[in-house]
């Protein structure tokens, strides 16, 4: 097979299965791991890493080598249970000396630590402007985060995060949410929206072409004067008008792109149904009694079909980029995590001043991907429609 | 006998579009066609026979008179049309669009047995089908191909008569069938037709070529401009023809070691309402500026010319 | 005389659909329609007396008909986010639309004609085939995404040009401030040139082949005449209609592409306007500016029917023929 030589099928399995297996692997998309605007972990080796200390009834100290500046990030939260009367205190204990962090006074709670906090900048001896963390990390060395107390604890869990400017493959964006993560959960809405938009408009405009063109008289007359007048008015701003007013989920995004992309499709069918039309076949098979619907059915689709399978493939990127468009200006649903929200985001939050091009490269380039990959898996289904095509192009 | 086709005062004009003229296909004619007999309709390109097979089938309504195919008009809607169209086959004069592009040759062959509504099952419609195409002189290996593809002009137009005739139609309507076999193909494919028409079944075959009519017709119409300028006996047209038309049909036809006679030169169109043959015709005379009837000359012979029966016919 | 007037009605009845359809959705919205043309935080008393004189109170038929008095007069009703005139806030902001757009369309037309012309004339060159690149780019590269590269290089790494807006804030006086605004419309203009030019080189260059490849200038190559008499006095004469054409054509897309420029440069300009009316709910500025935009459109259709059918008269007859 040629379709198997060509590069375009096998990147868009490849996309479509790390779309539909990724987010599984990865984990939520929506969830914050990382302060905003983290590097990606290969770019900026001198920032840190993230690190989790952890602490328990069993293990009441925890340490490690740090290498770094200090992190962007520090927090401690956790629970505890004391016997009755005593009293403990959670202490950090760097190469220039010890910090009380906490106080465990009572029977037992919850505590909650965070380096933005004013009260705990307070307890550091620090003004409420000044960042704890140079405090918390004043030079490279080994730390210790330890339980000190008069007798042990009867529970003990903590977890301190030490989030640094670094993340994952790709960093992170202006709420601290993995990149990539988001990247891939924009596969599948791209490639959803683009594929379900696309096969809506197949199938109205091979419907509106195979009665234009097979009933002619007012049926032609009046779809393909509605195409034309379609074909007339600018795109975006009808679609965002209909967005802004019809609303901006998923299936309406699939209607509205659909609704306004099918007119390409009805004129090719239709074409060939009129030069089919008049075969003498077929013809003879209406001579014969044979009812419309089979006509259509059995010998106009199928001839049809080749040609269809290219015009959809060829306007899947269209599709795909004018839903693109529309989440870029702000015109989808939030919640709708596409490439094009991805890009929204990154231009209204700050990723600009903060410099953060990685938040910008993977959906931007996703979307070009996908694009050139249906079009030449278009171009490659239009020339085996049509074998001709190929000495025309250049 | 059991009249099958009949036509009374059948003409048709096509309607003219976007500032062309309405071009006239035909002038009002009338015959008919029995049960078991075979018609040939025999002229040049553009003469009206095509046009006449299809009012026939009732693709198309005659814009005058009236057509009757087993007793029902054609071309009306409903049950009792559709039941006299239904025992026709028809085989068309282009076998490039004749045949369903999509279909393999097997089925495109079965198709006209299974049309919804059809209670013929699929398993026997092909038996028929595979019987037919051999008996049409189409190799097995063929019979998965596309229609539409990979197959020569003649072999399509076997799948075309071997569609047309899977029904066993009681009436077949066989638009120039032959036009592109070899002359081998097309003796086998002569018989199968005899042998069709030994077995009491009707033919209607449309040609250009008087001999090959002979060969599977009993009587022939000689169709020139959209007028019939000749009927009878196709073996008298052949031998004894009285119209000079169907004289000069005869003759143009090759023959071994005869040099083929010079066609008379035309003297531009013929002026409406003239006779058809006039710009040709060596015998021209000054009645021939209008059209000449079609009168009885002999027992089963009707000719359309203003000279008196030039060759006395025999018996 | 058939060939004009069909256009104009064929332009006429899309001018009326677009109207119908403008009418439909704004008042077929789910709840009060008059929370759709009138500003919800007006008093009770002020609502009724805009309620009259917008004539909501009469049928429906009635209030189409009015409506589409006040829309072929400009009158849109006041806007919801400024309360001024939609029709002042509009012409207020076209003429930046129009530079944006106008000078977008005539560099990348003056460029992409001469790569066009020059890759045609070299069949099989370097310049060619990075031609033919280019024009197959710029169908698959999100208008939005280079101009946020662009943006990202040229005015956060490099800043060469400035991050948004269309002037500087405090603007500048006299002089000063025509260069600053053209120093803010650079870079937008830059993007839609490099998005543009590849696919007018790749038409012009198509166009120029089959000219060049056709019989008239076979024989005036025969003659002996100079190649470049020949390629700029007679071919290039010949493409001038379908190029002219193709500029009218092209401006509907050009149009819907400034939506996205100037949102993405933050630029003042009918598309940003289309844009935050229909983020701010402002229906009576987004239904005159999407009128605006379809007006532009429908216009400039008919003027590409016009100039073809001037330059050709054959395509006249065929397109007739066609109907």
């Amino acid at each position: 097979m040629n379709l198997l030589r060509r590069w375009s099928p096998w990147a868009l399995l490849l996309l479509a299965l790390a779309g539909l297996i990724g987010p599984r692997l990865t984990g939520d998309a929506e969830e914050i791991v990382a302060p905003p605007f983290a590097r990606p972990l290969w770019l900026d080796r001198s920032a840190p890493p993230n690190r989790h200390l952890l602490l328990s009834t069993k293990d009441l100290e925890a340490s490690l080598d740090w290498q770094w500046g200090p992190p962007a990030g520090f927090a401690l939260t956790g629970t505890y249970r004391l016997p009755e009367g005593a009293s403990a205190r959670l202490s950090w204990t760097g190469p220039e000396g010890s910090l009380v962090l906490a106080e465990l006074t009572g029977a037992g709670g919850r505590f909650a630590l965070d380096g933005r906090d004013i009260a705990f900048r307070l307890r550091l001896g620090l003004s409420p402007f000044q960042s704890p963390l140079e405090r918390l990390f004043p030079e490279p060395g080994p730390y210790r985060l330890r339980y000190e107390g008069t007798t042990p604890p009867e529970e003990l869990a903590a977890d301190l995060h030490l989030s640094g400017g670094r993340w994952g493959l790709l960093g992170t964006d202006q709420r601290g949410r993995d990149v990539f993560r988001l990247f891939l959960a924009g596969i599948f809405v791209s490639l959803l929206i683009g594929l379900a938009a696309t096969l809506l408009a197949a199938l109205l405009g091979t419907t509106a072409g195979l009665l234009g063109g097979y009933l002619g008289g007012a049926v032609d007359g009046a779809l393909m004067r509605l195409a034309d007048l379609l074909l007339a008015l600018p795109l975006l701003p009808i679609l965002m008008v209909l967005a802004g007013l019809w609303g901006r989920g998923l299936w309406q995004l699939i209607l509205i792109l659909g609704l306004f992309s099918w007119m390409g499709t009805a004129r090719t069918v239709r074409a060939l149904t009129l030069s089919l039309r008049e075969a003498p076949f077929v013809e003879n098979l209406r001579a014969l009694g044979a009812p419309t619907w089979y006509i259509l059915g059995r010998h106009l689709l199928p001839e049809a079909l080749p040609v269809l399978l290219a015009t959809v493939t060829l306007g899947v990127p269209g599709a795909i980029l004018a839903e693109a468009g529309l989440a870029f200006l702000g015109l989808s649903d939030p919640r709708l995590l596409s490439w094009g929200r991805m890009l929204h985001e990154a231009h209204s939050f700050g990723a600009f001043t903060a410099g953060a091009w990685w938040i910008l490269l993977p959906p931007g380039l996703g979307i070009v991907t996908v694009c050139l990959a249906f079009l030449d898996l278009g171009r490659f289904l239009e020339e085996k429609a049509d074998p001709r095509l190929r000495e025309e192009t250049p | 006998m059991t009249e099958i086709v009949r036509l009374d005062g059948v003409g048709h004009l096509f309607a003219g579009r976007g500032g062309i003229a309405p071009s006239r296909a035909l002038h009002p004619l009338s015959f008919s066609l029995h049960e078991s007999r075979s018609l040939a309709l025999v002229g040049e390109s553009g003469s009206g026979k095509t046009t006449l097979l299809r009012l026939i089938l009732g693709l198309e309504e005659p814009t005058e008179g009236t057509v009757s195919l087993f007793g029902a008009d054609p071309a009306a809607p409903g049950e009792e049309a559709l039941r006299a169209r239904r025992r026709c086959g028809y085989v068309p004069q282009d076998p490039f669009g004749g045949l369903p592009p999509t279909l393999s040759v097997l089925d495109a062959a079965a198709e006209p047995l299974l049309l919804p509504g059809s209670d013929i099952d699929g398993a026997l419609a092909r038996r028929q089908a595979r019987e037919l195409l051999r008996l049409c002189l189409l190799e097995e290996s063929l019979w998965a191909a596309r229609a539409g593809m990979s197959l020569s002009g003649g072999q399509r137009q076997r799948v075309c008569l071997a569609r047309a005739l899977v029904t066993d139609p009681d009436l077949l309507l066989a638009d120039e069938p032959t036009s592109m076999q070899d002359s081998q193909t097309r003796r086998r494919l002569v018989e199968l037709l005899q042998a069709r028409s030994a077995r009491g079944k009707t033919l209607l075959f449309v040609t250009h070529d008087l001999v090959l009519a002979r060969a599977v017709t009993e009587r022939a119409v000689v169709l020139l401009r959209g007028r019939i300028v000749e009927e009878g006996p196709t073996e008298d047209l052949l031998s004894r023809a009285i119209h000079p038309y169907t004289r000069a049909l005869a003759a143009a036809l090759p023959r071994l070691g005869q040099p083929l006679a010079a066609p008379p030169p035309a003297l531009g169109p013929a002026p409406p309402g003239s006779c058809p043959f006039v710009d040709r015709c060596p015998h021209r005379m000054p009645a021939c500026a209008s059209a000449p009837p079609l009168r009885s000359v002999a027992e089963g012979r009707r000719a359309a010319c203003w000279q008196e029966a030039p060759q006395k016919p025999t018996g | 005389m058939t060939y004009w007037s069909r256009r104009l009605l064929g332009a006429l009845t899309v001018l009326f659909f677009v109207l119908t359809l403008n009418f439909a959705l704004f008042r077929l919205m789910p709840g009060d329609p008059v929370a759709s043309l009138i500003d919800p935080r007006f008093s009770p008393e002020s609502k009724e007396a805009l309620r009259k004189a917008y004539g909501l109170d009469r049928p429906q038929a009635e209030q189409f008909l009015l409506y589409l008095k006040r829309t072929v007069t400009f009158d849109f009703g006041l806007s919801f986010i400024s309360g001024r005139p939609v029709w002042q806030e509009l012409r207020n902001r076209l003429p930046h639309t129009v530079a944006l757009t106008g000078s977008a369309l005539a560099l990348s037309g003056l460029i992409g004609t001469f790569l066009g012309v020059t890759a045609a004339r070299r069949r099989g060159g370097l310049l060619e085939r990075a031609t033919l690149t280019a024009g197959a780019l710029s169908f698959s590269f999100p208008s939005f995404f280079l101009q946020l590269l662009l943006l990202l290089l040229l005015a956060v790494f490099w800043p060469l040009f400035p991050l948004r807006g269309s002037v500087s804030v405090p603007a500048p006086q006299g002089a000063a401030l025509i260069a600053d605004y053209l120093h803010h419309l650079a870079l937008p203009v830059i993007s839609l040139v490099l998005l543009s030019f590849g696919s007018w080189a790749l038409y012009v260059r198509n166009l120029m082949v089959k000219i060049l490849g056709s019989e008239p200038l076979f024989l005036a190559r025969a003659k002996g005449l100079p190649e470049s008499i020949l390629l700029w006095r007679h071919a290039f004469r010949t493409a001038l209609p379908p190029l002219l054409t193709l500029v009218l054509l092209s401006l509907p897309g050009l149009l819907s592409g400034a939506v996205i420029t100037e949102t993405v440069f933050s630029l003042h300009g009918v598309g940003r306007f289309l844009l935050e009316s229909i983020q701010g709910q402002d229906y009576p500025a987004a239904g005159g500016a999407f009128y605006l935009l379809a007006l532009v459109t429908v216009a400039s259709n008919l003027l590409a029917d016009a100039a073809y059918g001037m330059a050709d008269p054959r395509i006249r007859f065929e397109r007739e023929r066609r109907r």
